[in-house]
C-alpha cells in the first residue's frame, strides 16, 4: 500500500502537469468541445464499453448477479442458425435496397435532369413519402397489404389477377420482402435527392461537349453522369449499406419480426432477445457483431472506392 | 402549375411516362388512405372508387377520440423542438472546434466522432437503455431527448465542422488583431455566418426526432408520454376493425408533416442533401 503510493506520486504529478498544459494551451477547444463529448461519451461511448462487458457474461437483466462466460456468447451465436439467418435476412434486404431504392432513386434524378420545366413538383412528391417516421411508413403499408381492405389485393382482383393476391404480410415466404419494399418506397426519394445534388455539380461543358460530338441521350447518361457520380455512388451505397443492415423500424411497425421469425433481422433480433427472452449476454453480443460488420464493411468499402478512384 | 402543364406539353413521352410512374408510386398511397379515411367501413370493403359517396367526419371523431392524438402532437412537439435546440447549441461549437482551432490529437478525437456516426445504434440498445434508466429518465421525454442528442451528436458535430470548414480563416484573424477574444471571434463573427449550417442541422434534427421511432418505444412506455409514431402503430393493434378510424388516424399523423414539408420543404431537402453529402 505504502510502497504503492511512493511508486504513483511522481506518475500523478507528472501528468497533472501534462493535463495544466493541455489544459492553458487549449482551454477555447476544449471547453467548445466538452458538451458535445460528454454527451456523446455518456450515451454512446459508455454504452458500448458496457455492452461489451456485457456480452461476456450470462446476465439476464435482471438478476443481482453475473457471471462471465468468456467468449461464449458470440461463439454462440455464429453457429446459431437463428442469428445467421437473420444476417442473411439483412444481406436480402441491403440487396433489395439497393435494387428498389437506389436503382429508383438514380432513375428519377436521371429523368429529373433531363427536364428543364415540371422538376420541382415531381422532386417534391417523390421526397414526401422520406418526410414520414418509419412508425408512420409502416402503418401505411399495413394497411395497403391488407388482406381484406388493402389497396394492393383489390388493385388485382379488380384487374383480374386474383391468382397474385397473398396474405402479404402474414405469409413467412414472403413477409420480409414486403416489408423491404415498404422500406425502399420510404428511402428512394432520399437517394433521388443526393443524385441529384451530385448530378448538379457535374461541369456542364462535359455535356456541351458531347453534344458537339453527337452523343445522344443514353451516351450522355452513360459516359458522362454515371461516372461522374462516382463519389456521390460511394455516399449513396454506404448510407444504403448501413441503412439494410438496421431495418428495425419498418419491421417492427409491420410485423414485429414475425411471423415466427419470418422477417426477423439482426436489429429485431437483439431486441428480441434481450427485452423478450431476457438473455442480455447474447443480444449485446449480436449487436456487437453487427456493429462490427457495419463499421468494417464502411471502412473496406470506401477505401476501395478511393482507390478505384473517380473519373473526374 | 403552369410550368407543370408546359412540361406536360414539351418533355419527352418516355421521360414524361417514366416521371409520372415514380411519381404515382409515392403518391397513391397516400391518396388511398386520405380517401378511405372519408368513407364508412362497408364502402371500405366494397368500393374501389376513388372519391367517397358521401364524406364521413365521423372516422376522424372517432379517431381522436380513440387515440389521444392531441397529446401526442404536444409530446411530439416537446421531443423535437427539445432535439433541436440542444442538438444545434452542442453541436456548433464542437464542429467549429475542429474546423478552426489548434488542438493537440484532435484528429484522433476527430475519428473517434467519425467512428459514432457508423455506429448502428441498435448495437447498444440494451446498455443504452440501462444507462438511461440509472438517470432515472426512462419514461420522460427528458431522458428520449437527452439520448437523442447523444446519439446524434457525433453526425451534427461532423455536418457543423464541414460547415465551419468552409468559412475563410481570414475572418478570425482580422477579428483577432483588431483585439477580439476567441470568444467574440465565435459567438459574434463565426456563428452568424454559420447560419445555414445551423439551419440544416436544426432541420435534420428536428426531422429526426420528430419522426423517431427506435429509442421512442425503447424509452417511453406509458400512454401519456407517446410521441405520433408511436401512438399511431398503437391505435393501429387496438384498432383491428374500425377502418374508417385506422385510415382517419393515419391522416391525422400525416398532416403535420405535410404541412411542415410544404413549408420547409427547400430547408429540408437542400439540408438533408448536404447532410448526406457534405465533408
Amino acid at each position: 500500500m505504502n510502497m504503492d503510493a511512493q511508486l504513483r506520486t511522481p506518475v500523478a504529478s507528472n501528468r497533472t502537469r501534462r493535463v495544466k498544459k493541455l489544459w492553458t494551451g487549449y482551454r477555447v477547444p476544449l471547453i467548445l468541445l466538452a458538451p458535445s463529448f460528454i454527451f456523446y461519451a455518456v450515451f454512446v461511448l459508455l454504452p458500448l464499453g458496457r455492452a461489451f462487458q456485457l456480452s461476456l457474461t450470462d446476465w439476464n437483466g435482471l438478476a443481482p448477479t453475473m457471471s462471465y462466460v468468456g467468449t461464449e456468447n458470440y461463439t454462440g451465436i455464429w453457429t446459431e442458425s437463428r442469428f445467421l439467418t437473420s444476417l442473411w435476412r439483412n444481406v436480402i434486404w441491403w440487396a433489395m435496397h439497393v435494387v428498389l431504392a437506389v436503382g429508383s432513386g438514380l432513375l428519377l434524378a436521371i429523368l429529373l435532369s433531363e427536364v428543364g420545366r415540371g422538376r420541382f413538383f415531381f422532386r417534391t412528391v417523390a421526397f414526401f413519402p422520406h418526410v414520414l417516421s418509419l412508425a408512420v411508413v409502416g402503418v401505411i403499408w399495413g394497411q395497403l397489404y391488407h388482406p381484406l381492405i388493402g389497396l394492393i389485393n383489390a388493385s388485382f382482383e379488380r384487374v383480374g389477377l386474383t391468382a397474385l393476391t397473398r396474405i402479404w404480410l402474414g405469409d413467412p415466404e414472403i413477409a420480409l420482402y414486403s416489408v423491404g419494399v415498404a422500406s425502399a418506397w420510404q428511402a428512394y426519394g432520399f437517394y433521388m435527392v443526393i443524385f441529384l445534388a451530385g448530378i448538379q455539380s457535374i461541369d456542364p461543358q462535359l455535356y456541351e461537349a458531347a453534344r458537339v460530338d453527337g452523343a445522344n441521350g443514353w451516351q450522355r447518361i452513360w459516359d458522362i453522369t454515371i461516372p461522374s457520380l462516382h463519389n456521390t455512388m460511394t455516399i449513396v451505397l454506404t448510407l444504403a449499406f448501413i441503412s439494410a443492415m438496421k431495418g428495425f423500424g419498418s419491421v417492427w411497425a409491420m410485423t414485429q419480426g414475425g411471423p415466427g421469425y419470418a422477417s426477423e433481422l439482426v436489429a429485431v433480433y437483439v431486441w428480441r432477445t434481450a427485452f423478450q427472452t431476457q438473455a442480455i449476454g447474447q443480444a449485446a453480443a449480436a449487436g456487437l457483431s453487427l456493429a462490427a460488420i457495419v463499421i468494417l464493411f464502411s471502412f473496406l468499402f470506401n477505401r476501395w472506392r478511393d482507390k478505384v478512384g473517380s473519373y473526374t | 402549375m403552369k410550368s407543370l402543364l408546359r412540361f406536360v406539353r414539351e418533355a419527352n413521352p418516355f421521360v414524361f411516362f417514366a416521371l409520372t410512374v415514380l411519381t404515382a408510386v409515392s403518391l397513391v398511397p397516400f391518396l388511398w388512405v386520405i380517401t378511405s379515411a372519408f368513407k364508412d367501413n362497408t364502402e371500405i370493403f366494397g368500393s374501389m372508387s376513388l372519391l367517397p359517396e358521401t364524406w364521413q367526419w365521423a372516422n376522424f371523431e372517432a379517431a381522436w377520440l380513440g387515440g389521444q392524438f392531441g397529446r401526442y402532437f404536444i409530446n411530439t412537439i416537446i421531443v423535437a423542438v427539445g432535439t433541436t435546440a440542444i442538438s444545434v447549441a452542442v453541436a456548433a461549437p464542437a464542429g467549429y472546434a475542429f474546423a478552426k482551432t489548434q488542438l493537440k490529437y484532435a484528429s484522433w478525437l476527430f475519428y473517434l466522432y467519425l467512428f459514432g456516426i457508423t455506429l448502428p445504434i441498435e448495437s447498444i440498445i440494451v446498455p443504452l437503455f440501462f444507462q438511461v434508466k440509472d438517470l432515472g429518465l426512462v419514461n420522460s421525454h427528458l431522458g428520449l431527448i437527452l439520448a437523442l442528442v447523444g446519439t446524434g451528436v457525433p453526425f451534427g458535430v461532423y455536418l457543423m465542422r464541414s460547415f465551419f470548414r468552409d468559412l475563410p480563416d481570414a475572418l478570425g484573424e482580422a477579428a483577432r488583431l483588431d483585439g477580439a477574444s476567441e470568444w467574440e471571434i465565435f459567438f459574434r463573427i463565426m456563428m452568424p455566418l454559420a447560419k445555414p449550417g445551423l439551419l440544416a442541422l436544426g432541420v435534420f434534427s428536428f426531422l429526426g426526432a420528430w419522426n423517431e421511432y427506435f429509442l421512442s418505444i425503447l424509452l417511453l412506455i406509458t400512454e401519456d408520454t407517446r410521441t405520433i409514431p408511436l401512438g399511431l402503430v398503437r391505435f393501429q393493434q387496438t384498432n383491428m376493425t374500425d377502418y374508417g378510424a385506422m385510415f382517419a388516424a393515419i391522416t391525422l399523423a400525416i398532416i403535420p408533416s405535410l404541412l411542415i414539408y410544404v413549408v420547409l420543404q427547400r430547408q429540408f431537402i437542400s439540408g438533408l442533401a448536404a447532410g448526406a453529402t457534405k465533408g
